[in-house]
């Protein structure tokens, strides 16, 4: 059961040609890994960041003032949050058959949460560009996805009840569905946590 | 004389006052403001029981176009091969069971790491069109490089991996719960064009 492979390559720095442009050179990642992870349940976590001139304080409100027309644009996306038990941590005693009783006793191994990512693209959710104002681009998109990202980990890495839901959550799947099985194939169960 | 040289000096005062203000207020206008961010909304929870046998974190280049605006971004993608197991096919046969692997399953996420996404060039074709990517464009572009990401994992073997993995993983479980369970794949290149 115990069978991981990790291989990871970094390939040598591209050099990209954009029109005319050349800009970064910079190294891809790619990371393969077998894995035996059992998925038990997902969480999906919603976050709105807005681009506008509303939160200015001090001098750049004032400059904000002197400028003509209104700059403001909204996005959401999604990050899904995963908890499961990897099957790797699965050892030879943790399951046990008593053929006469008909019953398996089942110890799973603890449960895991993790972040599997987030949507590719942004919603938009409002987006009004006025008078004399430069557009929204593609660059501004990227650094307020990032930021968006950076404090939704913080929110929930900060909150155990994030997590405690998932687990909870998790482990009630875990058991239901390993006793239909089980009892599907015309076994009795006993299914716990290793913690 | 001397008048002159008060007036010149004066002026001389209030221009390098007028280029610092100038400076000043430029600097501010080209500053992008901070963003406002709301707090994280839970949105959803489902629960599930789905085998992972494979991930993939890549980087992977963006270099497309959609009406004439063009893009060149890096983007880190991760990638998930799952198998449902609540949709389980199996047959008893004698004193056996036989379960079939089901289809698998390709989730592509971009990753929720810094830098994830980095937009290095945007242009236009056109001379003299001037709009810029809109979000939707940007989006669709995306999941365009996201769609040819996932084909990729059949012409690279990934989902006949994760397949022959799966198949291994629930053999050695379900074998110590029954001797007589054994596993079998009916399409170990996959289900790519289900």
């Amino acid at each position: 059961m115990n069978k991981t492979l990790r291989n990871i390559t970094f390939s040598l720095p591209l050099v990209f040609s954009a029109g005319c442009a050349h800009k970064q050179s910079p190294a891809l990642l790619h990371e393969l890994q077998d894995v035996q992870k059992l998925s038990l349940a997902e969480m999906t976590v919603n976050k709105v960041g807005t681009i506008s001139d509303n939160g200015a304080k001090g001098i750049d409100a004032f400059v904000n003032g002197l400028k003509v027309g209104k700059r403001i644009a909204a996005y959401s996306f999604h990050t899904y949050i995963e908890a499961y038990i990897d099957l790797a941590e699965l050892r030879d005693e943790d399951i046990t058959v008593d053929h006469d009783r008909k019953l398996v006793s089942l110890t799973l191994p603890p449960v895991h949460t993790r972040y599997l990512g987030r949507d590719i693209g942004v919603t938009e959710e409002h987006y009004r560009v006025s008078g004399l104002r430069s557009q929204i681009t593609a660059e501004e998109r990227a650094e307020l996805k990032d930021r968006m990202s950076k404090s939704l980990k913080e929110e929930v890495d900060a909150n155990d009840e994030y997590r405690r839901i998932l687990v909870d959550e998790a482990r009630a799947k875990a058991r239901g569905y390993f006793s239909i099985l089980l009892k599907d194939w015309g076994y009795d169960s006993e299914i716990n946590f290793r913690n | 004389m001397n008048i002159i040289r008060r007036h010149i000096t004066t002026i001389i005062v209030l221009s390098l006052i007028i280029i610092a203000g100038c400076y000043i207020l430029l600097r501010h206008a080209s500053r992008p403001t901070e963003p406002d961010i709301s707090e994280s909304k839970l949105s959803e929870i489902k629960s599930m029981v789905k085998l992972c046998s494979l991930e993939v974190r890549d980087d992977v280049a963006i270099k497309d176009s959609i009406n004439g605006k063009w893009i060149f971004a890096k983007n880190t993608v991760n990638g998930y091969i799952r198998f449902d197991l609540e949709k389980l096919d199996y047959e008893v046969r004698n004193d056996s069971i036989i379960i079939s692997l089901p289809p698998e399953e390709i989730e592509i996420y971009e990753s929720e790491r810094e830098n994830s996404y980095q937009v290095i060039d945007t242009w236009n074709q056109a001379l003299l069109d001037f709009r810029p990517l809109s979000s939707d464009e940007e989006t669709a572009i995306k999941e365009r490089m996201a769609r040819r990401y996932r084909d990729s994992f059949y012409d690279k073997g990934y989902v006949a991996r994760a397949r022959a993995s799966a198949v291994g993983t629930l053999s050695a479980l379900f074998s110590k719960m029954d001797g007589n369970i054994s596993i079998t794949d009916p399409r170990p290149a996959g289900y790519r064009h289900r």
